[in-house]
């Protein structure tokens, strides 16, 4: 592990991808949202002020071919009634609202009013003078030609205005497509990018960390490698892996060698209790050998008890034959010999006492005997 | 459960009403239109007797455009067609009206559809200022309500209800001039023994005079004068009311 690499924390990455997607999609809107409003604007301008603009235009160019249609008629007539009727149809077109509302259109009109006013006063009916006439037919032909050329710029004024309104919803159409477009791409690229950056540095490194982590719970001995990431949360995962691994590993090791350790332990135990075991019979045969010995002991000391009662120099009547014993009065030999020793007396006679003192006893005992 | 099925009948009987009476009011509903009579190009009878005219045309289309049918009440005077409205005896008037607060009190307005103005018919030599001046003006217009405020002591105010009424009056000499809204300054351009007697056209330039002509809506009905908002917007936008200018009048008037 790379410990001095930098880190970026999962919530300053979200963060930061969350506020760079908001952005990108508040920059979608917000160029969605001003070329809508710019191009609802616009419409409405064209709506309401740029057709109305055509359409009162128009009109206004129909009123001044009336008035030029109406001021031929009126020097080209040879009726003092239609001369007056159009003079009159004249003048209710040039003071209708729609021609006073440019100061243009008014001082041409009013201007074409007088030229048609001073070449009908050089052209009274019925004609007298033929040269005055033609200067007057020239005369309204200039002022007509006047109105027809100011009908054509009021035309081109017009399409001019309804175009250049046009081209500006175009642009303002084409410049929100390009913010938009700016925006949708940006955002998908961001998209993209972000994640990629999720599968490269997030996902798969936890998907790689859940199946170490899986092996190692399967105590499956394999050498770990998991892929770097920037991302702190990932970095501090990969590391504790690692830590787990090692000490998983260290464990393992231990526990052979604690299995080992326990093994040897057992194999001791099972010669500590043979051992014990002879042990145990070596202590019964000595504590039996012990007791043997103290009971032969006690036989010799018995023995050697009995045996120094009767040592020494024993004092015998020279005459009676008895003994003086240690309180230093006389016992019978047998009642000594009883007394100083395990010797038991049985009376008896022998043959010579009895010859002796049973002479006649000791006769029927040899006639029994031949 | 009862009472739950209750409110969904209720409901479902109310929806089906409110839709059952919509399509009743598109299909079934028709509408009485004012127009004055004998008043053209706004609205007059041609030589088969059909009722025909700038102001009858603009208000056929807008009640095709509201797809409701439309039957047309005539009256003899700009007076009559406004009491007419005023009193709900028809649902809009069609004519050549200017909005004033007196008007407004009587009837809602529409939006403009076409632009009008005031001219002084008179005799060469005559204008408002001439002393001694007889001035013919219709009944209940707007020009009349200026010529009763302008009028000096020894001028005169005639009141005629229709047009015919002003031309006779200007051709028999009992007035010396007339002060119109340009419908019926047109109508004059139709009269040749008016031409032929010298009258002449002068514009008179007055805020009260000069202004966009509306219709004139019942006060009872609010929602109406919205609907022919909306259906005169359509035949503005269409081309309608550029074709109606077209048959009746002889310039551009909108």
């Amino acid at each position: 592990m790379n410990t001095t690499a930098r880190h970026w924390s999962l919530k300053k990455i979200i963060i930061i991808g969350s506020f760079t997607t908001v952005t990108l999609a508040m920059l979608a809107i917000a160029a969605l949202t001003a070329g809508h409003l710019r191009i609802t604007r616009g419409t409405e301008a064209i709506e309401l002020l740029t057709v109305p603009g055509v359409l009162e235009t128009s009109r206004v160019v129909r009123n001044l071919e009336h008035l030029r249609r109406y001021g031929d008629t009126a020097m080209f007539t040879t009726s003092s009634v239609e001369r007056n009727r159009v003079q009159m149809s004249m003048t209710l077109i040039a003071m209708h609202p729609s021609m006073q509302a440019s100061e243009l259109v008014k001082a041409r009109v009013q201007s074409a009013r007088l030229v048609l006013g001073q070449a009908l006063a050089m052209s009274p009916l019925p004609p007298v003078d033929q040269p005055a006439r033609e200067k007057a037919l020239a005369l309204w032909a200039q002022t007509a030609e006047d109105l027809t050329v100011l009908a054509d710029e009021l035309t081109t004024k017009s399409s001019k205005r309804a175009s250049d309104d046009a081209h500006r919803i175009h642009t303002i159409s084409t410049q929100t497509l390009s913010w938009l477009t700016f925006a949708i791409v940006a955002l998908l690229l961001c998209g993209l990018l972000f994640g990629g950056f999720i599968l490269i540095y997030i996902a798969r490194p936890l998907q790689r960390t859940v199946q170490t982590l899986d092996q190692l719970e399967n105590n499956e001995s394999t050498a770990i490698s998991l892929p770097t990431s920037p991302v702190h949360e990932i970095y501090r995962l990969h590391a504790a892996t690692y830590a787990l691994s090692a000490v998983m590993a260290s464990d393992k090791q231990h526990r052979t060698e604690l299995e080992a350790m326990l093994a040897e332990n057992r194999l001791r135990t099972v010669e500590l209790d043979v051992s014990n075991q002879a042990l145990k019979q070596a202590l019964t045969e000595q504590e039996l050998l012990t007791e043997t010995v103290t009971l032969q002991k006690e036989e010799i000391e018995s023995t050697i008890n009995r045996m120094k009662r009767l040592e020494g120099i024993i004092s015998i009547c020279m005459h009676c034959k008895k003994i003086r014993n240690e309180h230093e009065s006389w016992d019978q030999l047998e009642k000594y010999i009883s007394q100083h020793s395990d010797a038991m007396f049985s009376h008896g006679i022998c043959p010579e006492c009895i010859e002796k003192h049973h002479p006649k006893v000791a006769m029927k005992i040899r006639k029994v005997s031949i | 459960m009862p009472k739950f099925l209750c409110h969904i009948m209720i409901v479902f009987t109310v929806s089906i009403s409110f839709v059952m009476e919509s399509s009743t009011f598109a299909r079934g509903e028709s509408l009485v239109v004012g127009v004055m009579k004998d008043a053209k190009p706004g609205s007059w009878r041609n030589e088969k007797g059909e009722l025909t005219g700038f102001s009858v045309d603009v208000a056929r289309a807008l009640c095709t455009s509201m797809s409701v049918t439309c039957s047309f009440n005539e009256t003899n005077s700009m007076q009559e067609l406004i009491d007419a409205v005023a009193n709900n005896r028809v649902d809009f008037v069609s004519a050549s009206l200017l909005e004033t607060p007196e008007r407004s009190a009587k009837m809602l307005f529409t939006t403009p559809y076409f632009r009008s103005s005031s001219y002084l018919i008179a005799r060469q030599g005559v204008s408002l200022s001439t002393s001694g001046l007889r001035v013919v003006v219709l009944k209940g217009a707007v020009q009349m309500n200026y010529i009763q405020s302008r009028l000096a002591g020894n001028q005169r105010m005639v009141l005629a209800d229709t047009v015919t009424v002003i031309v006779n009056a200007l051709e028999q000499g009992r007035a010396d001039a007339s002060l119109l809204a340009m419908f019926q300054a047109i109508n004059i351009l139709s009269q040749p023994k008016l031409i032929e007697l010298g009258f002449t056209v002068t514009p008179i330039v007055a805020p009260e005079l000069t202004g966009d002509a509306k219709i004139g809506v019942t006060r009872t009905k609010p929602q109406l004068r919205d609907r022919l908002n909306e259906a005169l917007k359509e035949i503005r936008s269409n081309g309608t009311l550029e074709k109606i200018n077209s048959r009746h009048m002889p310039f551009r008037v909108l």
